[in-house]
This record gives C-alpha cells, sequence and structure tokens, in this order.
C-alpha cells in the first residue's frame, strides 16, 4: 500500500483491510468497525480508501443475503476463495 | 443529502452512488459527515479512483434505433412536403419509424416506470376504443388525447433512458408533442385537406422526429444494456449478513 496513492485515506484503508479478516462486511457494518477501530470516520473518508482498496484489488464487491452491498478481501489479499 | 453526492464525478456515482446513499440512509450523516462528504466529493475529482468502463457496442443500439426512427420520421415528413407524390413513403416509412421507436425502448429501465406505462397503454386503448365510435366530440377529443398519450410516451421512455431529467423530459414532451399538437390539429380540422397547406405537417409532425434524433443521439453516446445483454440467472456469492 503505497502512501502516496493512498494519502489522508491510508488509515483508514489499513483499518477496512483489519475488519475485512473477519470476513465480508456489508459497508454499514464496515463503517461501524472502522469507527470503533479509528474513531469518527465520514462516509466521504470510508468511500475514498473504499475506492483505492478496490482499485488496487485488495478488496472487491459483494452482495449479502438481504441485497446490501458488502465487500470482502481479494484472494491475493488472503480472501477466502468464494 | 441527495445533492451533496452529486458533487461527485460521474464515474463515481455510477460506480458507488446507490450503495452510499443506502449507507447514508441506515446511518444519517451528522454536519461532520456532510462535510467529510465534500471532501470526497473533492479527493474524488482530484484523485479519480472509479473508471467509466467501455460499454460494450451492443449498448449502443437502443440510441442508434431511436437515431434512425427520429431521422426517418423527419425525412419523411419534409419528403411529403417538397415532393409532392411523397404520400406512398408517408404511409410506408412512418410505421416503420414507430416500429424502430418501439425497438429502442425495452430494457430493464421500464421496470421502475412499470405502474406509469401500464396506465398509459390503458388510457390509449381506451382512447383507441372511443374514438371508432360514431364522430363527435368525444371522439374528435379521445383521438387527439390517445396521438398524445401514444407519441408522448413513446418520447418520454427514450428520455427517460437516455438519462434526461424531469424537467428535460417536460421540455422536451412541450416542444415536441403538446405545442405541436395544440397548433397542427386545429389548424388540420379546419382545413379538412393537409395537402394543400403541407406547411402545417411540418409544424405538426417534424418536431417529434427531431426530438428523437436528440434523444437518440444522447443514447447512443450514453450507451444503455439491451435486455439480451442482461445476465440470464445472477449468481451473488453468499455473504452473511451483519
Amino acid at each position: 500500500m503505497s502512501g502516496r496513492q493512498f494519502g489522508r485515506f491510508g488509515e483508514t484503508g489499513m483499518w477496512i483491510l483489519v475488519a475485512l479478516r473477519d470476513g465480508p462486511h456489508n459497508v454499514v457494518r464496515l463503517l461501524d468497525d472502522v469507527r470503533a477501530l479509528d474513531g469518527r470516520v465520514g462516509p466521504g473518508t470510508l468511500y475514498g480508501a473504499v475506492a483505492r482498496l478496490e482499485r488496487l484489488g485488495l478488496i472487491e464487491p459483494a452482495t449479502n443475503g438481504d441485497g446490501r452491498q458488502a465487500y470482502r478481501l481479494t484472494e491475493q489479499r488472503g480472501g477466502v476463495p468464494s | 443529502m441527495t445533492r451533496l453526492v452529486r458533487l461527485y464525478p460521474r464515474a463515481w456515482r455510477d460506480r458507488y452512488e446507490e450503495e452510499f446513499l443506502a449507507l447514508l440512509a441506515e446511518r444519517p450523516p451528522t454536519l461532520g459527515d456532510l462535510v467529510d462528504t465534500v471532501r470526497g466529493a473533492v479527493d474524488a475529482h482530484l484523485n479519480p479512483q472509479a473508471e467509466v468502463e467501455p460499454s460494450p457496442w451492443t449498448h449502443r443500439i437502443p440510441g442508434l434505433l431511436a437515431l434512425i426512427a427520429g431521422a426517418m420520421w423527419s425525412a419523411v415528413f419534409l419528403l411529403f412536403v417538397f415532393w409532392q407524390d411523397g404520400a406512398w413513403a408517408v404511409a410506408i416509412l412512418i410505421p416503420v419509424s414507430l416500429l424502430l421507436m418501439f425497438l429502442s425502448l425495452p430494457g430493464d429501465y421500464m421496470a421502475a416506470h412499470g405502474r406509469q406505462i401500464a396506465v398509459a397503454l390503458g388510457v390509449i386503448g381506451l382512447c383507441i376504443v372511443i374514438a371508432n365510435l360514431p364522430y363527435s366530440l368525444l371522439t374528435a377529443v379521445a383521438g387527439v388525447g390517445g396521438y398524445l398519450f401514444a407519441l408522448g410516451g413513446l418520447l418520454t421512455l427514450a428520455a427517460i433512458r437516455a438519462g434526461i431529467g424531469p424537467t428535460g423530459r417536460w421540455i422536451l414532451l412541450i416542444l415536441a408533442v403538446i405545442l405541436p399538437a395544440a397548433i397542427g390539429f386545429p389548424v388540420a380540422m379546419s382545413i379538412g385537406n393537409l395537402t394543400e397547406n403541407d406547411s402545417w405537417v411540418l409544424v405538426s409532425a417534424l418536431p417529434f422526429g427531431l426530438a428523437w434524433v436528440v434523444v437518440g443521439l444522447r443514447l447512443a453516446v450514453r450507451g444503455s444494456p439491451t435486455l439480451a445483454d442482461l445476465p440470464k440467472s445472477p449468481i451473488e456469492p453468499e455473504v452473511r449478513a451483519a
């Protein structure tokens, strides 16, 4: 993870990866988990980090049972293959 | 909140807007979150992460059909006016234009407007029935009403698919259907013989064709999946709910 690519989103990006180590999370739970780890994180910052992680192929979207958008680690990042 | 999300670039909104708004619905934003959203929008412009994926060529088909239909409709009425033997072209090519307009419409976007489409079809059907009764003021009104609903409905659906907003759609509808009909029909009915006043044919019919050209161009540039492009049986990975 390059600091130049992430800028102020680096720390949040790291906490997202930590949160997703438990398995896929929908975005609401992801925001709650990152807030629990990193204090007051806004939705703009969360998605700034999500977009960077997704672009780097570290996380990928998934859909949970109730149709809400979720994210999970990619296999490259050590996620469980589906 | 929706207005704030519009600050984000188009590519970002195409990718994240829906889930972002869903998140905000479940976690109502504080004042700090609103500021954070604006900062996120600025960042998304300065450091774009989401890119617009080139859409497959099949997504251009609806726009091209609409464009051809509009051009054909316009050309036919111009032919009719400037080439006196052009009545056959009207008889043959106008139905073809209408067919192309119909063919440009099917897409999954229609599901969101299913009720309105059903009501419009019902009104059109009722107008057709009434218009075929023995002539009276009611049958004339039904004929004009059916015309407005049918052509206006077609154009409105195409405009929705092309991503034209409600205000733009109303302007299009007024300029291309309602106003020309309001001007053209009374004159045509009072004259009784259109060939003597061909210019009124252009006034009432040409704007509709030109509107389809505009909508078709926009739709072709924007692209829209056809029913054939939709996945047959979407299989999403099972993810446990939070």
